[in-house]
């Protein structure tokens, strides 16, 4: 077949849905199809501007290409799910959720300019054009929830694993520090996990990996971590190669994720796939789907005092750590995820 | 349903303040009510189901305004008191309440009390919204040669008033004809005051002489008081009269005079604004009121509603609004006959004032069946339950807009029409389809009223 695979991209910034469209890219390949990710350009800097750019996308015609038939649209992302085609098949990795269950966060620019409501109900109506696909499956059981609760729609959850997922390995030597790979920004909650630091009683060390989404926000991160007086206690690692990031799992204590109710979360699977016991909160969305607490890691109340005891204990009980850390390997293994389940469903 | 409410509020000299006041309770047994208030204080009882917030023009709190269901503007023609109230309603579409359709008193004053608009932004706004020929007679008034209300009859910048409105309230079927073609808007009958006042204890003073005049509100130029001097002035039976004059006017020194000069000092009070309570004192004992409109700024009268309340008999010009109320409840003036038409009701007044009470009693009734606060309000929650709707016109308007605008810089007209074709197709696709989610507070979505399909 020949399929067209619709994602967007946000200028400059770059996470797991971009890996998980080259992840989806190459499975379709290896499965003996012709695949091509189409990526339309996306700024929600300006939200006035987003009802225009899901209009350009229902503008896009990708039925045919050279003469030559697009058997199957595969739409990821909002708004590029909202290119037209009689094939299409929706895996929505995200929508747009500061439409959605994020509009009262603090930290979301929507409902802080003044056209935002208007541009809400936009998005909401718009979205509603994901009914049009033939199957809409969604990246996690928290995707496919929230769009049956906001949108009406029901969606299959659809798991696949994280990028180069035979690559990552556990250690039995650690070093010193708990491991946080992720973009920076408020939704990830790095900024918690400095006030959680800053209540520990034992001497928690914490390496950030990863870039922010703005370098205004890396500094006022860096600010924050100076003004609790745990900047001694904090390492920012930045941009970091897969194999630097494999090896970063692998001699951590645990790895800590207490997003705000992430849409899926490759770093919950991929700290499985290393061996190690996640600190998530009971309000983190996607990682809850995967870990158990006190099995494969501790959920905390998303407070930073409750994040801190939790941090203190894992800290302190290394044998713990290590047990749910085993634990979380085995758990993965019967999840039993796969590029070819994924790319079956896609295309039956 | 959440409500925003961005009003005028006491001890605001303004009808549409005491207005706002009378349907808070109304609005707050069926919604959650926050009242927004540019003033630093005012005067508001506590109630049930209202919260009252000021808010700085300069900073608004989006996010906390972007709570509510919908917003409702109480947008009229006072500078002063609405000029913050349209600088919010253009940037966060909701539903514009207007109290009249002709607003060059207000544009306007926004240049003359340095309130908003400075001389270039005031002349742009005018060409944007009435051409270049609209700008020319705004540059005429800014120089004094041409009136505001002689400009507001021809240039009345409706259009600018709601630019980015999600609906449009009015009161009168002219000013519904006066809205552009494209506006959601809808007409309900302008209310007053939740309770009649109680007549028994005014009608013992009615046979009595002098007989009481009264003019009350806000007397701008059209209220046409000079004229209503100078037909007293000329009335032979003038003394059988006393004229009582309340409300705020521009230039009340030069009018004072005129009334010195005129010889009336001794049948004729200028009060200037008066309390509410006050004003219905005054009201129980008049025997007829003057309420003259010309011209007209397009809306119904707030004070007309009031005073058939009390059962009164009034004088009002045959023109817009006025000349829709039923015959047999107004004594009408013909537009440029004034000064005889006046004096030829304050004869015949004379002669039987029985045929005039008449006419106030059947006022009083028709205020009551047709203008009752309870029906205004129900009218503006159902308004307001349609806000989904109305945003999706809106969002479609705009899309169509952008769109346009990008097309017309590369598109040929063939070309264009058959793009057009399919971007509505679009348009119709991205908008026409919603879900309430169960959690949400919003009212389920109904076709709303629009003024053109």
């Amino acid at each position: 077949m020949r399929i067209v695979i619709a994602t967007v991209q946000i200028p400059f910034v770059s996470g797991g849905a971009e890996s998980h469209a080259a992840g989806l890219k190459a499975a379709l390949i290896r499965a003996g199809h012709e695949a091509e990710i189409v990526t339309v350009p996306f700024n929600p800097a300006v939200p006035e501007r987003i009802p225009d750019q899901m209009l350009a996308c229902r503008l896009m015609d990708l039925t045919e290409i050279h003469g030559t038939k697009v058997d199957r649209l595969i739409g990821l992302k909002f708004p590029a799910y909202l290119i037209p085609h009689p094939n299409k098949v929706v895996w929505v990795l995200h929508q747009h959720r500061a439409a959605y269950d994020l509009w009262d966060y603090p930290f979301e620019e929507l409902s802080a300019s003044p056209g935002g409501v208007m541009v809400r109900e936009a998005i909401r109506r718009g979205d509603q054009l994901l009914t049009e696909a033939k199957t809409v499956f969604a990246n996690s059981r928290n995707i496919a929830n929230r769009l049956g609760h906001f949108c009406g729609i029901n969606a299959t959850p659809l798991y696949h694993p994280p990028p180069n997922a035979d690559s990552f390995f556990g250690s039995n030597t650690t070093e010193e520090y708990f491991f946080f790979p992720s973009r920076m920004s408020a939704s990830k909650r790095q900024s918690r996990v400095l006030e959680a630091l800053a209540l520990t009683r034992e001497k928690v060390k914490v390496r950030f990996a990863g870039v922010a989404d703005s370098p205004e926000y890396g500094r006022r991160l860096k600010q924050l971590a100076a003004k609790l007086g745990v900047d001694s206690r904090v390492e920012w690692l930045g941009y970091l190669t897969e194999e630097e990031k494999r090896e970063s799992y692998a001699k951590s204590i645990a790895v800590l994720f207490p997003p705000v109710d992430e849409d899926y979360g490759y770093i919950t699977l991929e700290a499985m796939l290393s061996s190690k016991a996640v600190i998530t909160c009971e309000d983190s969305g996607g990682p809850l789907e995967f870990v158990s607490h006190r099995k494969t890691g501790l959920v905390a109340k998303p407070t930073a005092a409750k994040l801190a005891e939790a941090m203190d204990e894992l800290w302190t009980e290394r044998s713990a750590a290590a047990k749910y850390g085993r634990a979380g390997r085995e758990s993965y293994e019967q999840l039993g995820l796969s590029w070819s389940t994924v790319v079956e469903r896609l295309l039956a | 349903m959440k409500l925003n409410v961005f009003s005028p509020l006491p001890p605001t000299r303004s009808d549409i303040a005491r207005l706002t006041t009378h349907l808070l309770p109304l609005l707050a047994s069926e919604a959650e009510v926050t009242v927004w208030a540019s003033e630093s204080s005012w005067e508001l009882a506590l109630q049930d189901n209202v919260t009252t917030r000021s808010y700085d023009v300069r900073h608004p709190p989006w996010r906390e305004i972007g709570q509510a269901d919908v917003t409702f503007y109480q947008m009229g023609n006072d500078p002063r008191y609405h000029h913050a109230i349209w600088q919010i309603s253009r940037q966060h579409p909701g539903v514009v309440i207007l109290h009249d359709v002709m607003l060059q008193h207000f544009f306007s004053g926004l240049v003359f009390h340095d309130a908003g608009l400075n001389r270039r932004e005031y002349l742009e706004l005018v060409e944007r919204h009435h051409g270049a020929k609209g700008r020319v007679a705004a540059e005429k008034h800014l120089h004094g040669l041409l009136d505001t209300e002689d400009l507001a009859q021809i240039y009345p910048l409706t259009s600018a008033a709601i630019e980015n409105a999600l609906a449009v309230v009015v009161h009168s079927e002219a000013a519904f004809a006066a809205l552009p073609a494209d506006t959601s808007a809808a007409l309900l009958p302008l209310c007053v005051g939740p309770a009649a006042p109680r007549l028994d204890d005014r009608a013992t003073g009615l046979t009595s002489e002098p007989r009481r005049l009264t003019m009350f509100g806000f007397l701008g130029p059209n209220r046409k008081l000079p004229t209503l001097l100078r037909a007293l002035a000329t009335f032979d039976r003038r003394d059988r009269f006393r004229l009582d004059v309340y409300g705020t006017m521009d230039g009340a020194e030069k009018m004072e005079q005129l009334v010195c000069r005129l010889g009336l000092s001794d049948i004729v009070t200028l009060h200037g604004f008066v309390s509410a309570e006050v004003l219905d004192e005054a009201l129980r004992r008049t025997d007829l009121v003057v309420n003259l409109r010309d011209p007209s700024m397009g809306e119904a009268s707030g004070s007309q509603l009031q005073l058939w309340q009390y059962g009164l008999p009034a004088l009002v010009t045959r023109k817009a609004w006025y000349a829709t109320v039923p015959e047999n409840t107004v004594a009408f003036v013909r537009p440029g006959h004034e000064i005889a038409d006046i004096q030829e009701h304050l004869a015949a007044f004379l002669e039987d004032p029985e045929k005039y009470r008449v006419l106030g009693r059947n006022g009083r009734r028709y205020v009551s069946e047709h203008h009752s606060i309870e029906r205004y309000a129900s009218g503006l929650l159902e308004i307001a339950a349609q806000a989904p709707d109305f945003r999706a016109r809106w969002i479609a308007r705009d899309l169509a807009r952008h769109a346009a605008s990008a097309m017309s810089d590369w598109s040929s007209a063939t070309t264009m029409n058959a793009i057009s074709q399919r971007v509505a197709e679009e348009i119709r696709a991205l908008t026409s389809r919603t879900f309430i989610p169960k959690s949400s507070s919003t009212a389920a979505a109904s076709t709303g009223p629009a003024k053109s399909g």
